[in-house]
């Protein structure tokens, strides 16, 4: 593996690195060209981008961070995502996931980034409520993707629709969808990892069997159960210290795991409550994030107009590579690394970046080394 | 789902592609329809209309009218458009003035049928361009052999002149002593045990005046700081404290002391080295830093309305105060600001940056510029907090 903690007593945050498909991890140690490039003081490409083409979204989720992420809105079209995966595949840029802030399901340019992201080399992934999804479009997407994950924050019809805002009968529809995605995965025998994602409120934690006994007989290839993020006021409410009162659930959760599912729970996440041990953000040029209003900024937490200080352009109306090469773009990663910026006090909860931050904040206190990976890369690694 | 359906089909895209940036959650595609929940526009007409068919045979509606107008007209082959649609039942067209109507009735013993599914793509079969080689900048190889980067020169010998720190510090009672030596250089503290707060400081050794200049400006860093705190970040204080900013920084990408100037490998192995001491004398093993810089005394004495006052004075003074008034103060260190009408979205990333650095120097080291956020918009906790 690409670690060795320097020999002391103290305990290391960074772990898990060694899972064949790393869920409650890392996989920056794969990448230290660019480890080593952010070390030299170099300008470098991310690795991994997440992403929506839309802050839109048909469902509404109560936890939904997305909500107050709220900011300027222009249009993603097609020829925008064109002009921004070109950009993004000659800089290398290796893997884009359509995932945070809004459902990219809905925007026109879905299907044809996804198309054009894969011919062009980058691994792509998509984070979606799967309600649009049906059997053709599945067909017609799932072979370009490295892995198609499904939201699903509830076990039963009901609360699914309680806690997401929805028609009950949309349980339904993305049942079945997840049931067609699985048997096109074992019909083409395609390697697109299908998984289901419970973001777990406290209080709706009598839906955590129900989910893995659901997610066991849909047979995706895993759930998972995370935490939910909070901002830096705290104003979803996520109480953090009522996670542990549930723990024995979730390991009873992860019994239903048998040799193709598995019930992940995020334990480190979960189990930091919500804490973060560093206090400057080194991980979001490695894992950049942009909003479904066009909007680049360092991480979702400061999409809000709120943070405007760290908003650095707009691919709508900007190049990408211009984006990326530009002192504005550098000013603004270098605020996070420096003394002016606090992690602790500045940004809400486990965000995106979490865990790369944890590995490169260790690195530069002198806790770890960095060793050229001797193992066989994780699945996904192009998703730090 | 009973009845015929008939849709303005420019209309529905209209309000589709509109709601993109307008509805944020619950979005529906709807024109009060459920089966056109299922449907997503594409800018490719005849898969968006196809899309339309194929959700309403979904849905079991019997038949349905699009009235397709003149702008559509232009971008469909109307007869390709009869011919593809014709899988899904009996299609009739009717041309109504500029515009027509496009009906179909669904043929119920007609297998569902996917989408067209192109030739799949080889993984990388458009070829990159040239891969690009982002712009470096200068090496710290070039300050190796005792030059001083010309960013920290003229800090260093101002520190260096000082000699505040430059002692022997002896043992206390109640105090833990810890030191580490580098090259005949040696840093020393007294720690308070309880705390593992630093409250004296000092160093020994040094023989020029970078090496001086380096050590006051760490120790300074120290003072009052927890030890913790010391080994993990003093070095990057230190770094930014004695950086020139109104100079180019050191690199083109993330600024470390490492990657800024060899230098300072000499203060990050002492005061990493102070703190390996400590461990070893006391049980002290925490890896948990949540020290926060205090705001300073001379602030703390302020009323909020005599901050706010100084702050849009420092505001007005600066170039780029123009236009930009303090809303109010949410805590002694966050500041909300406004702009006037007109400053642009890009001028005002790029001002707030500078005034708050400008308010860091000229005021108080600690305080931060927020915009007016935009409110939550989710309607049913809103709901919420308002019935609290």
């Amino acid at each position: 593996m690409s670690i060795r903690h320097t020999p002391h007593e103290e305990a290391s945050v960074a772990h898990d690195h060694t899972d064949k498909l790393i869920l409650d991890g890392t996989k920056i140690g794969w990448h230290l060209d660019r480890v080593r490039a952010w070390e030299r003081g170099e300008r470098f490409a991310p690795i991994t981008i997440d992403m929506a083409l839309t802050r839109a979204c048909n469902y509404a989720c109560f936890f939904c961070y997305a909500m107050l992420q709220e900011n300027d809105r222009q249009v993603i079209t097609t020829d925008v995502m064109y002009r921004f995966l070109d950009d993004c595949a000659e800089m290398g840029v290796k893997g884009i996931s359509l995932v945070s802030d809004g459902e990219s399901t809905l925007s026109p340019a879905f299907i044809p980034t996804i198309k054009r992201g894969y011919e062009l080399g980058i691994s792509m992934a998509v984070g979606t409520n799967a309600f649009v999804l049906n059997r053709a479009k599945l067909e017609d997407i799932m072979p370009y993707l490295t892995y198609l994950r499904v939201n699903f924050s509830a076990g039963t019809r009901d609360r699914y629709a309680q806690i997401m805002g929805v028609k009950a009968e949309w349980f339904d529809r993305v049942c079945q969808n997840i049931r067609d995605m699985m048997e096109i995965k074992h019909r083409d025998n395609l390697e697109t990892t299908i998984g289901m994602q419970m973001v777990l409120m406290p209080q709706d934690h009598d839906q955590i069997m129900p989910y893995a006994r659901l997610g066991k007989e849909l047979r995706p290839d895993y759930a998972i159960i995370k935490h939910c993020s909070d901002n830096e006021d705290g104003s979803l409410g996520v109480d953090y210290s009522k996670y542990a009162e549930f723990y024995h659930i979730l390991r009873e959760a992860e019994t239903l795991s048998d040799e193709s599912y598995k019930v992940v729970v995020k334990w480190s996440k979960i189990k930091a409550k919500g804490g973060r041990s560093y206090q400057r953000c080194y991980g979001a040029p490695f894992l950049l994030q942009i909003s479904g209003s066009g909007l680049v900024a360092p991480c979702g937490m400061l999409f809000n107009e709120r943070y405007k200080k760290f908003h650095i352009g707009n691919i709508v109306e900007q190049s990408f590579k211009d984006i990326v090469m530009s002192d504005r773009y550098w000013e603004v990663m270098n605020y996070l690394a420096s003394p002016k910026f606090d992690a602790q006090k500045m940004c809400g909860a486990l965000c995106l970046q979490h865990k790369v931050n944890e590995y490169l904040d260790e690195y530069k206190k002198g806790r770890l080394e960095l060793v050229e990976p001797t193992e066989l890369p994780p699945m996904h690694q192009n998703f730090v | 789902m009973t009845g015929h359906v008939t849709i303005d089909y420019e209309k529905l895209v209209a309000d589709y592609v509109q709601s993109l940036t307008t509805v944020l959650r619950g979005f529906s595609s709807g024109a009060g329809h459920a089966f056109l929940d299922m449907w997503v526009y594409d800018e490719n007409d005849v898969k968006s209309i196809l899309g339309i068919l194929d959700a309403a045979r979904d849905a079991a509606v019997p038949s349905i009218t699009l009235s397709l107008g003149a702008a559509t007209l232009k971008k469909v082959d109307a007869t390709k458009l009869k011919e593809s649609a014709a899988r899904f039942g009996k299609v009739a067209t009717e041309k109504k003035g500029d515009t027509l109507d496009f009906s179909v009735t669904f043929d119920t013993s007609k297998s569902r049928i996917g989408a067209d599914v192109e030739k799949k793509l080889r993984f990388g079969e458009r070829a990159a361009k040239q891969k690009v080689k982002l712009p470096t900048a200068p090496s710290r190889g070039q300050y190796t052999n005792g030059t001083i980067n010309p960013l920290y020169a003229k800090a260093v010998q101002q520190a260096a002149k000082s000699r505040v720190f430059e002692a022997a510090l002896k043992e206390e009672s109640g105090s833990i002593f810890a030191q580490s030596s580098q090259k005949g250089i040696t840093l020393a503290a007294l720690v308070e045990p309880k705390k593992h707060v630093v409250h004296k400081v000092g160093y020994q050794g040094a023989t020029t005046d970078t090496q001086r200049g380096l050590l006051e400006g760490l120790c300074k860093q120290m003072l009052g700081k927890p030890i913790l705190e010391c080994g993990d970040h003093a070095v990057v204080f230190l770094e930014f404290e004695l950086r020139d900013h109104s100079m180019p920084r050191p690199v083109g990408g993330i600024v470390t002391p490492e990657n800024s100037d060899a230098m300072f490998a000499l203060p990050t192995t002492l005061v990493r080295g102070l703190l390996t001491d400590y461990r070893k004398k006391t049980e002290f093993k925490s890896i948990e830093n949540t020290y926060d810089l205090p705001i300073s005394d001379a602030w703390r004495k302020l009323s909020q309305e005599e901050r706010v006052k100084k702050i849009q004075s420092e505001i007005e003074r600066h170039p780029l105060g123009e236009g930009v008034h303090v809303e109010r103060l949410e805590t002694p260190k966050r500041v909300v600001v406004g702009f006037r009408e007109g400053i642009t979205s890009a001028d005002k990333q790029g001002r707030l940056m500078q005034l708050e650095d400008h308010l860091k120097r000229a005021l108080e080291p600690t305080l931060q510029l927020y915009v007016e956020p935009k409110p939550d918009a989710n309607k049913i906790r809103r709901l919420k907090e308002s019935n609290q």
